[in-house]
């Protein structure tokens, strides 16, 4: 199944992407899904990781909703979901 | 702090200086504030904004041009020709330390000029130089004669203000330009400026405010100490490598990015005119404001194409949205194009942009049979050799002449979103507050602006309150932007007050994301010697503000009504994760809160709460 996981701002940077598609073979949660892409890219670990977690000024949503609202870590994606990481901005 | 306000006596081309002394300034600060409280005291209720007793304050604050945090700023404040009310706009660049270096903390336009002038400022000194040859010239080509005449022409010395062809022409939605592409761009206040036969104002000096302030050393302690917060801080980083425009993906993923002028709350071709494409392609440089340590604009160039575009500043987020979100135009060389060319005629991106979405949507329906049948013929005969359609970025480009030059359509984009719609028959199109196009953020999918918008003194801004902060990226706490919480109307007050004092002290908004109002205590007191300055006194002066530019709208008799457009109230979102949401129930639970917390009534201040700001003066206005 196909997920699709967005990198914007200082993220992107960090990834070099903008868009990937991850396939997962059965539903899982955002903390198992930041494994697979720290795995890929490390350089967003170092990014959005902070001492003690992850760096609050990083978001990361589910279908455009924060999972802070939804179940955080343990919200699961499913079958075409779309996951951002979300960067720092002003404006 | 004494403040050396230069009037300017357009009628008789005269001069004076006002000294305003310390009492005043510590009340009301600069910028903003005095601007407000001077508006209030000296234009005329009912003055015509086009007429001469109009006045446009032009006024530093004062940290501008003091080495201290980001403080290359000026402000404007003038009745508007688009609100109706007060209208004011704020913009970086050099022109605020520059007019400080000159001699003067401010400068007030007054009367009307019979010919068309610009003024230069040296040192002190005032001159009035005729401007006839300068009348009709865009931005940059006005500030090459003067700069040609003035003998100066590395452009990091000396400053010039100006307006372009779409304020002589009286377009209501026109910037106030300085130093080619910074612009005071909201309210309409360039056309003010014309209307006085201002065509620019060049300011150069030796003055240096950093000699004046009251304890030097102690000052640039403080100042280092905020300075390292703001560069150190990932916000701050991420201006720096996107600029605002780094905004583009992320408010379209919440689903609140205003498409189609606001019939949609996602754009499928958001990417395409975002910050990171922007980097990866037209992005030249970063650069800063005077003094500032962040660099959040764009130097940009289209190297090549129908859009081709010379090294230029931008585009920012608001602007990239305005002309490409809610017009659905995806090309962003387009954009970067459009921006170079507003600037030069001196729009308010903002509201150019979102008029220009306005008439999209008023085409569409004159074209489907929408509109009254008369005005839909008219529309389309005025239009049709633009073909104002979605996406269509060759008229939009077009428009930015004819809108200029109140040429055929153009005409009446020049009046603004509301009164295109209004005589177009179809009002609704138009999403404003008090007259003033929204900007680039859908109340419907971050609440939070619902009351921000609503509650904004000159009309549908997001610089009064930016709750974005915390509905999206959680500083200083984190909500759900689809959820109603009432802690949220007590952070907006605040953020308008502490927003209130920012734009008079004055220093750049961006600074807020890393710095909270204790920050600016020790500034205050080593500068300005106020030793007795608190925290509760900034807000307390930031909401006297805030009242102080109600009680405006209040005197004039409307303007202080609290409503958001029908179509965010009535109308909800068909796409993204906000769908179905409308702002109605948002703003029906925080309106009240708020009002209880302002110490209002329906939108004007009670009388109490004038005592308690110190603003008895001002009471017969509610009586
Ligand atoms: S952050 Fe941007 S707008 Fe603010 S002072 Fe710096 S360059 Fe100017």
């Amino acid at each position: 199944m196909p997920i699709r996981i967005r990198y914007l701002g200082l993220v992107y940077r960090a990834s070099g992407l903008y868009e990937e598609i991850i396939y997962l073979d059965t539903p899982i949660p955002i903390s198992a899904l930041l494994e697979i892409v720290f795995e890929r890219h490390p350089e967003v670990m170092k990014l959005i990781y902070v001492e003690g977690g992850l760096n609050p000024l990083y978001r990361i949503l589910l279908n455009g909703r924060d999972i802070e609202h939804l179940e955080g870590l343990n919200t699961k994606v499913y079958d075409g979901d779309v996951v951002t990481f979300s960067s720092p901005f002003g404006g | 702090m004494r403040f050396k306000l230069l009037r300017v006596d357009l009628t008789n081309l005269s001069t004076k200086v006002d000294e305003l002394n310390g009492g005043i300034i510590r009340r009301y600060v600069g910028g903003r504030g005095l601007g407000a409280y001077l508006a209030l005291k000296e234009i005329p209720k009912g003055a015509d904004p086009f007429g001469p007793d109009n006045k446009v304050y032009i006024l530093t604050g004062p940290l501008v041009g003091t080495a201290s945090v980001e403080s290359g700023r000026y402000h404007v404040v003038a009745k508007s020709p688009l609100t109706g009310i007060l209208g004011d706009a704020n913009s970086g660049g050099q022109f605020g330390p520059w007019l400080r270096f000159s001699g003067y903390d401010g400068i007030v336009l007054e009367g009307k000029s019979e010919e068309p002038v610009w003024i230069s400022i040296v040192n002190g000194e005032v001159k009035f130089h005729d401007a006839k040859k300068l009348w009709g010239k865009g931005v940059f080509h006005t500030e090459k004669i003067i700069r040609d005449e003035m003998g100066i022409h590395d452009e990091s010395i000396g400053s010039i203000l100006s307006v372009g062809p779409a304020a002589e022409n009286l377009s209501r939605i026109s910037a106030v330009m300085n130093d080619k592409y910074r612009a005071a761009g909201r309210t309409g206040l360039a056309s003010v400026i014309a209307s006085k036969g201002v065509k620019a104002i060049w300011a150069y000096g030796n003055r240096k405010p950093t000699e004046e302030l009251y304890d030097r050393k102690g000052f640039f302690d403080e100042a280092k100490k905020v300075i390292e917060k703001i560069r150190n801080h990932d916000i701050s980083k991420a201006l720096y490598q996107f600029g605002t425009a780094v905004l583009v993906n992320i408010i379209n993923e919440h689903g609140a990015f205003p498409t189609k002028n606001w019939q949609q709350g996602t754009f499928d071709d958001a990417y395409e005119i975002s910050g990171e494409k922007l980097a990866d392609t037209y992005l030249k440089a970063r650069k800063g404001c005077w003094g500032c340590v962040i660099l959040c604009s764009r130097v940009s160039e289209v190297e090549e194409g129908p859009f081709m575009t010379p090294l230029s500043e931008g585009p920012e987020y608001e602007t990239i949205w305005a002309n490409g979100g809610s017009t659905m135009i995806s090309d962003l060389a387009a954009l970067v194009k459009a921006n170079y060319l507003m600037n030069d005629m001196g729009f308010d991106t903002i509201s150019f942009g979102a008029t220009v979405g306005t008439l999209m949507e008023l085409y569409e329906r004159a074209l489907k049979g929408e509109l009254p049948e008369d005005k839909a013929r008219e529309l389309i005969e005025l239009a049709k050799d633009v073909n104002p359609t979605w996406g269509n970025a060759h008229a939009l480009l077009q428009l930015i002449w004819m809108t200029a030059y109140r040429n055929r359509i153009g005409d009446y984009v020049a009046e603004g979103a509301k009164r295109l719609a209004e005589y177009f028959g179809y009002p609704d199109a138009a999403v404003h507050v008090r007259g003033m196009e929204l900007p680039a953020y859908d109340p419907r999918g971050i609440n939070s602006m619902s009351l921000s918008y609503a509650t904004s003194n000159r009309g549908g801004c997001h610089l009064r309150a930016y709750s974005v902060s915390f509905d999206v990226l959680g500083v200083p706490k984190k909500f759900d932007p689809l959820g109603v919480d009432e802690e949220k109307v007590e952070l907006v007050k605040m953020q308008q007050d502490y927003f209130a004092f920012i734009d008079s002290v004055i220093v750049c908004k961006f600074n807020t994301f890393s710095t909270g109002p204790e920050d600016y205590i020790g500034l205050m007191k080593t500068g300005l010697g106020w030793e007795d300055y608190t925290v509760q006194e900034l807000l307390e002066t930031g909401e006297r503000i805030y009242n102080l530019e109600r009680l405006f709208a209040v005197r004039e008799g409307y303007g202080y009504q609290d409503r958001l457009p029908k179509r965010l109230v009535e109308v909800s979102l068909p796409d993204g994760p906000a769908k179905g949401k409308t702002s109605k129930e948002a703003l029906e639970k925080y309106l009240p809160i708020y009002y209880d917390i302002r110490g209002w009534s329906d939108g004007k201040p009670l009388p109490d709460t004038l005592d308690r700001l110190g603003l008895e003066e001002f009471k017969y206005i509610i009586s």
